[in-house]
């Protein structure tokens, strides 16, 4: 069935507010996986990542009376995925919740500089590998631009979708983008 | 990392980084947590569907109490602004002490009807005529009646008597006359003698009469409260008599509003009948 033909994600979300609870199976069967990621790829911890993934579900669920649509659901969902991955951090570790508010790309740069690890080269990785390689990647990005990309792939945020989400300008989500993407491609073609 | 890394274009989505990533990223939470969550989905909705049913109509029902209210403040304020011009209008609808005391009494109907639509005539005449037009038969063109002395008189030492008038309704809870502005007065005089006179209808007598006695503080000053002071606690044949004294003396507009009085007080009671001319 094509997408096109289903409600999209903003009627499903009103649908829900004005009471209907199948509404929201489907939603919450559209990005369950996609929030779930983002939120363990960013804590890297599974049993924190489902803690912090039912927190966001259940704001969503008590939110949903004053939900209007503003933008899309997306964005408004991996907003509250994201605000809730701020006071975590900011419980358990502060700096990396300061790196995912701040604006500065600069200090991203940095950072992602002091963090970049050696490359480790093999010739011939199979995909199997090479996604594997790609996790590891991803894991070792700044916060903010491992938060970009992520949300780029599992939420399919556009640049000024990431930007609403995290709170940034858009340059700067911009910018968070592209060093990411360019340091994973820099780390898988090595 | 180049300069050149962070100037790609940002619509640029690497497939191969895509496809990648989408097979590589294949972690799902819990079953046992997506169950919790769409439990949990389903008991907000349905512990409150009231209040959502009711949150549709928070704003059909907060506007209509907002008309509500405004218009409802609308009429009060309309009314206490014409209570508040009730001096001036009064003092306008007043004739000279002397037209009260000298000027006779119409005597045919249809003059009292011209002159109500006219507003000519004085409106303590007007009152006194529309209070018991049945029971006090006009008089012959040419007679002038004895005109209410008593109350033209205590009418010039309004203020003083105005004062008096404020302590003994505080000292008669009973009777509580609503303050009827004279133009509203004018007005229902005016009502009853285009539609009824010369034999006006009992209802609209009653109500002359009702409006009469909520503007007598004003129309008839002290005088009414004063007697109603002595009276409050005396028994109707008290009452009777003394409404009978001041007919003798002339102050039959005194004597009507205490018959009014003595109406509302004492139902059952025989009401004092007015003796003729």
């Amino acid at each position: 069935m094509p997408r096109d033909a289903e409600p999209s994600d903003e009627e499903l979300m009103s649908l829900y507010r004005d009471g209907d609870a199948a509404a929201f199976d489907t939603l919450y069967a559209r990005h369950r996986g996609g929030v779930y990621r983002y939120l363990l790829r960013q804590c890297r911890d599974a049993a924190t990542a489902e803690e912090l993934f039912q927190d966001v579900w259940m704001n969503l669920i008590r939110a949903r009376a004053r939900y209007t649509v503003r933008a899309k659901f997306t964005t408004y969902l991996y907003h509250l995925a994201h605000n809730r991955l701020i006071d975590h951090f900011r419980r358990h570790d502060p700096r990396v919740a300061v790196s995912l508010e701040e604006e500065g790309v600069e200090a991203a740069a940095v950072q992602n500089g002091a963090e970049d690890p050696a490359p480790a080269p093999e010739e011939a990785l199979d995909d199997r590998r090479r996604a594997a390689r790609l996790l590891e990647l991803v894991a070792q990005l700044p916060a903010p631009q491992r938060e970009a990309f992520l949300l780029q792939q599992e939420g399919g945020l556009t640049v000024e979708a990431i930007a609403r989400a995290t709170g940034v300008t858009r340059e700067t989500a911009k910018s968070r983008l592209r060093y990411a993407m360019s340091k994973l491609r820099e780390g898988m073609r090595a | 990392m180049t300069m050149n890394d962070a100037r790609l274009p940002e619509s640029e989505r690497d497939p191969e980084l895509d496809r990648l990533y989408a097979a590589a990223a294949r972690e799902e939470p819990p079953a046992a947590l997506d169950d919790a969550i769409r439990a949990a989905a389903r008991r907000e909705v349905s512990a409150r569907p009231r209040a959502a049913r009711l949150r549709a109509w928070y704003v059909p029902v907060s506007v209509a109490a907002m008309i509500v209210v405004s218009a409802s403040l609308v009429l009060l304020m309309r009314e206490e602004g014409a209570d508040r011009l009730e001096p001036e209008t009064f003092e306008r609808a007043q004739p000279p002490a002397s037209a009260a005391t000298e000027a006779p009494q119409p005597a045919a109907p249809a003059r009292d009807v011209d002159a109500a639509k006219t507003g000519e005539a004085p409106a303590v005449e007007r009152e006194a005529r529309a209070v018991a037009p049945s029971q006090k038969p006009a008089a012959p063109a040419g007679q002038a009646p004895a005109p209410p002395a008593g109350a033209s008189q205590e009418r010039l030492q309004e203020p003083e008597a105005a004062a008096r008038s404020r302590e003994e309704q505080a000292a008669a809870p009973a009777f509580a006359p609503r303050r009827d502005t004279p133009d509203r007065i004018s007005r229902g005089v005016a009502e009853d003698a285009s539609g009824a006179a010369p034999t006006v209808a009992p209802l609209a007598r009653q109500a002359s009469r009702s409006r009469l006695m909520a503007a007598s503080p004003r129309l008839l000053d002290g005088a009414v409260a004063q007697e109603l002071k002595h009276l409050a606690s005396e028994p109707p044949a008290r009452w009777r008599e003394r409404i009978e004294t001041l007919r003798r003396g002339g102050r039959s507009e005194v004597a009507e509003v205490l018959v009014a009085e003595y109406r509302r007080r004492f139902p059952g009671e025989p009401v004092p009948e007015k003796a003729d001319p």
